[in-house]
C-alpha cells in the first residue's frame, strides 16, 4: 500500500494526513499511535507548504520484512536546510519562533533521514515500526 | 445598511453561551483560514457577552500539528486578556501524546476530559467569589 500525494497548498496537508491514517490502520497501529503518525505527517507536509511551496508526501506500509510499521517520505525542491543539526535542536527556529518541529517528530517515530543540501531541497524519510 | 461581514466559504466553529462561559465545539479538522475565522468570531462573542471562561471543546479534532496549536493556544491567551479563563475539553490520547512529543506549550491553558468537568470549575469559581 503506498500513497503519493502532492503538496501545493494546506489542504494538501489535510490530504497526506488522512492517507496516512489509513496506512497506519492497514499496519496495525491503534488509534492513537495512528493519530501521532499522522501528525508527523502534518509537521512534515506543513513544512513543505510553509519553506518549500511544492513537494509531495509518499505515505507506505512496510511489510514484514522491513515492519510492519509505516513510513513517510516528505520531499521538495525547496530551499534546503543550511544547518541540519541545528535544525534539531529544541529551540531553533528559521522562520520567526515557529521552528520546523523536527525534534518533536524525531520522537514520535522510530527511525528519521534527513537528505538535504542548501538549494537542493529536502528530504526527511520516518519510519514507524509497529510495537 | 452596511451588510455583515460573513465568511461564506470557510467553515466555521459554533459558538454558544452556556451559564456565562462561551463553548466552543470544534467537530472539523482545523486549518490556518479556519482558526483565523475562529479567532475573530471568539474575540467578538468574547467582547458581546463578557463571558468569564472559555471552554475549547477539541473532542471532535483528530489530528492538531503544532501548527493549529500555536494558533489555538495563541487565540486562548488572548481570550485570557478579555477576561475570560482559557479551557480544553475533550483531547484525545493521541493528540495530547503528540502535542507532549512535538514540546508545544501547554502552559496558561487547564485542560479537563469532559465539558460537564469544565463547566462544573467555572460554576465553582462563580459560587466563591460571591
Amino acid at each position: 500500500m503506498e500513497y503519493r500525494v502532492p503538496i501545493n497548498a494546506e489542504h494538501d496537508v489535510t490530504r497526506a494526513v488522512l492517507q496516512t491514517k489509513r496506512c497506519a490502520a492497514a499496519a496495525g497501529f491503534d488509534d492513537a499511535a495512528a493519530s501521532m503518525l499522522a501528525t508527523v505527517a502534518s509537521e512534515l507536509a506543513r513544512n513543505i507548504v510553509k519553506y518549500a511551496r511544492t513537494g509531495e508526501v509518499v505515505v507506505s506500509v512496510l511489510d514484514e520484512a522491513d515492519g510492519p510499521g509505516v513510513q513517510i517520505v516528505a520531499a521538495d525542491q525547496g530551499p534546503g536546510i543550511e544547518d541540519v543539526e541545528q535544525a534539531m535542536q529544541e529551540s531553533y527556529s528559521s522562520g520567526g519562533t515557529l521552528g520546523l518541529g523536527l525534534p518533536g517528530v524525531k520522537r514520535m517515530v522510530d527511525d528519521m533521514r534527513i537528505d538535504t543540501a542548501p538549494g537542493h531541497g529536502t528530504t526527511v524519510t520516518v519510519r514507524k515500526i509497529l510495537p | 445598511m452596511t451588510p455583515a461581514i460573513v465568511h461564506t466559504d470557510v467553515e466555521r466553529v459554533p459558538l454558544q453561551v452556556v451559564r456565562g462561559c462561551v463553548i466552543a465545539s470544534v467537530q472539523i479538522e482545523l486549518g490556518d483560514e479556519i482558526l483565523r475565522v475562529f479567532q475573530q468570531d471568539l474575540l467578538e462573542e468574547l467582547r458581546r457577552t463578557r463571558a468569564r471562561a472559555v471552554i475549547l471543546d477539541l473532542s471532535g479534532v483528530e489530528i492538531l500539528d503544532t501548527s493549529d496549536y500555536r494558533s489555538i493556544h495563541r487565540t486562548l491567551r488572548m481570550s485570557r486578556l478579555m477576561g475570560a479563563e482559557p479551557i480544553i475539553v475533550g483531547l484525545r490520547a493521541g493528540i495530547a501524546a503528540s502535542l507532549a512529543e512535538l514540546g508545544a506549550e501547554l502552559d496558561e491553558v487547564r485542560a479537563f476530559g469532559s465539558l460537564a468537568q469544565a463547566i462544573d470549575l467555572v460554576d465553582r469559581r462563580a459560587e466563591t467569589r460571591g
